[in-house]
């Protein structure tokens, strides 16, 4: 790389940035502090079709799926001027981090030729179907079963905890395709792409602590799948599960969710000593985070999987993102009310302070992570 | 990491290998890092060798629990040529902040890590009394010294000078308001910080891979290999920083970055010693076992050139001061990064 290149590129950057910025600032004028406060878990088919036409979902994808044909550090800038002021991203992000990308990877020409435009034109939301009733952290204990048919599968069994699993039209679905083999408990899964209004589906929410349902309970009962629903191969489940969790785990909406609210209170007027020693630690800890997720995108690029370091940038990311929203409310005295206030800090604390427990276990517990990581240590 | 970098590591760290305790042990160690040619990084060159080629040496220095003032002795030469502050010989980086008079002499105190000679020169900053800053460059006797026994086991000293005249004195440019030397020691402590807590992180995973209780090693625990996690994660938050801080130094937000470098090595040391020593146990609190050369010196490191708190105040000024808010703030001041 000559620093000709590289300033091109950091133009480059910089450029999209303010584009983003503009965008957003257009798009969300309107959007009050309640609905950012649900940061990247907030629904909005209009505005991701939005999105969509800017080009700004699959940028990184091959032109000749009609991806973007961009770089992953193009992306990166996208994604976190998103989430730093709480755009309403979910109905394209997991199609767009994880989603999208598998198909790419292990799909046939027709399942790209299905799903991918629609992806792309910001019209199809994924949800992930891997957490069961018994398969929580430990994902290989999973019991949905995928059965052979004369021309396809029958699946039944029970997904939970599935995001957004109500409003979604996709599911990426783990099943067990053979039955477990106690040496080896990772073997014998497959992926499937499931039209989640197939019959023999019944989707039913579940009402969160924050008063919202954006997980839900997917029950299969007999559900008859076409050949064509297998995704990659039959039994390659559980590695491609872990290429995806890699893309899960690494982005920048592990540790910026709570942006929102740590900017509201940034910005009001004369900190005092303690707010003062607040923005100075929480700023350190935001760009060092940073810097680990950015390296993370250049290993990407380079082509590497680094597992363990995406792992050590979620731990930490969580961490501090709950962190923000405890000792910002312990800063600005918050009472745990949300009445109509001058104070912009006090509806995004009543939508944070309920989402913040969620933070350390979506996309890998604390605990798992930190398993993870020792692992790597231990080789 | 670049070829010249791998050079001063290597020779450093070779230099460096047997821990020297006594003020001889430095003189030798002192003047094989000049022979090598690693006290001079920064004059004489055409501007080849860079904080990016410094840093990994520093870190590796970090790393064997050296005398302080090895790291001080290449952040007066950086200092001194910066600014064309003309030296004699080699000088020492001081912690504080001095004022120049009128009549051109500095009074004020200030901190410098040990030293050998009998005489030393010492780089500190001074601020005029309209706020210019300064750096300068003062000799002093070691029998002036109040000797600080350092939480380290080496010692500092402390000196109160009252008009004392400089032997040089530079113009230090307008923007490092007066902290030439302040930042440069705290980038500096912040990568000996980062060295050492790889250190601790390394050491307390050697020792809990080989010590075994209730029949099995300790790294075999659940409860072990999360603190094991943690450790390793808090080495990595530092590397980070220190690289940021690295890349940034000497530009519009060189101060920010150094900042933010000496903040989140100053949480992760304390964190380093607190899990190092837990999970060492009582063979970790010995004077035999070396784990204290590490951990005592992240002690005394995090809270040079700035502690923790300073840091706090003085960044979190900056970002209320800034008209960009929070979050450009943030991404100005790490600037863009690609990945062609």
């Amino acid at each position: 790389m000559t620093p000709t290149e590289a300033t091109s590129e950091s133009d480059g950057l910089a450029g999209l940035r303010r584009e983003v910025r503009a965008f957003l600032a257009e798009q969300l004028r309107d959007l009050p502090d309640e609905r950012r406060a649900e940061s990247w878990q907030g629904f909005d088919r209009d505005f991701s079709k939005a999105v969509a036409a800017r080009g700004w979902i699959g940028m990184t994808w091959p032109r000749e799926h009609g991806g973007g044909g961009r770089t992953l550090a193009e992306r990166y800038v996208v994604q976190e001027e998103m989430l730093a002021v709480g755009a309403p991203v979910a109905a394209h992000w997991v199609a767009d981090r994880q989603s999208g990308p598998l198909i790419l990877r292990v799909g046939r020409p027709q399942q790209i030729a299905a799903h991918i435009p629609r992806i792309l034109a910001g019209e199809a939301c994924f949800c992930i179907g891997m957490s069961e009733p018994e398969a929580g952290s430990d994902l290989a204990a999973i019991r949905t079963k995928a059965e052979r048919t004369q021309d396809g599968w029958r699946v039944n069994g029970q997904k939970l905890w599935t995001t957004h699993g109500a409003r979604a039209d996709t599911m990426i679905l783990l099943a067990r395709t053979r039955p477990v083999d106690t040496e080896r408990r990772h073997a014998g899964m497959s992926q499937f792409l499931v039209d989640l209004r197939t019959p023999g589906i019944t989707i039913k929410p579940i009402r969160d602590m924050t008063g919202g349902s954006d997980f839900s309970e997917v029950l299969f009962d007999d559900v008859l799948l076409g050949e064509d629903a297998l995704l990659g191969a039959e039994g390659a489940g559980w590695a491609q599960v872990i290429s995806e969790l890699a893309l899960e785990r690494s982005g920048p909406e592990r540790f910026l969710s709570s942006m929102p609210l740590l900017t509201a209170f940034a910005d009001e007027d004369e900190p005092d000593s303690a707010a003062l020693d607040y923005l100075g630690r929480s700023f350190a800890e935001l760009l060092t985070i940073r810097e680990m997720s950015l390296d993370i995108v250049v290993a990407f690029a380079r082509g590497e999987e680094p597992a363990t370091k995406a792992a050590m940038v979620k731990d930490l990311g969580a961490d501090f993102e709950q962190g923000v929203v405890a000792d910002i409310a312990d800063l600005a005295a918050w009472d745990g009310s949300a009445m109509p206030s001058e104070r912009r800090v006090d509806a995004l604390l009543r939508g944070f302070a309920l989402s913040a427990p969620s933070f350390s276990l979506r996309g890998g517990t604390r605990e798992i992570l930190r398993g993870i990581i020792a692992r790597e240590l231990a080789r | 990491m670049t070829e010249i970098s791998d050079i001063l590591t290597e020779t450093a760290a070779h230099i460096l290998a047997e821990p020297q305790f006594d003020e001889a042990g430095l003189a030798r160690a002192i003047a094989a890092l000049a022979e090598a040619g690693l006290t001079i990084p920064f004059t004489g060159g055409d501007g080849e060798i860079s904080w990016a080629d410094i840093f990994p040496m520093i870190q590796a220095i970090g790393g064997l629990a050296p005398f302080t003032a090895v790291a001080d002795l290449v952040g007066a030469d950086f200092i001194a040529s910066r600014y064309g502050l003309g030296l004699s010989g080699p000088a020492l980086l001081a912690d504080g902040r001095l004022t120049l008079e009128t009549d051109g002499t500095v009074s004020g105190e200030i901190v410098v890590s040990t030293v050998a000679d009998r005489t030393l020169a010492v780089i500190a900053d001074a601020v005029t009394p309209e706020g210019g800053s300064r750096v300068v460059c003062v000799e002093l006797s070691l029998e002036d010294g109040l000797v600080r026994n350092s939480v380290t086991g080496e010692t500092r000293r402390s000196y109160a000078l009252q008009r004392v005249r400089p032997s040089a004195v530079a113009a230090a440019g307008g923007e490092q308001n007066g902290d030439g030397c302040l930042l440069v020691g705290a980038l500096l402590r912040s990568a000996l910080i980062s060295g050492a807590v790889d250190k601790v992180a390394r050491m307390t995973l050697a020792h809990c891979s080989t010590r075994k209780q209730f029949g099995r090693p300790l790294a075999a625990f659940q409860a072990v290999q999360h603190q094991l996690s943690v450790l390793a994660t808090e080495s990595a938050a530092t590397a980070a920083a220190v690289a940021l801080a690295a890349r940034r130094h000497g530009g519009a937000s060189g101060e920010l970055c150094i900042g933010v470098a000496k903040l989140r090595t100053a949480k992760a040391a304390r964190l380093a010693v607190d899990l190092a020593h837990q999970c060492h146990g009582a063979i970790g609190f010995t004077q035999e076992y070396p784990l204290h050369l590490y951990t005592r010196r992240l002690l005394a490191w995090r809270g040079e050139f700035g502690a923790d708190r300073f840091w706090a105040q003085r960044v979190g000024r900056l970002v209320a001061a800034s008209e960009s808010g929070f979050w450009r703030l943030a991404v100005e001041t790490a600037g863009e990064r690609g990945v062609a």
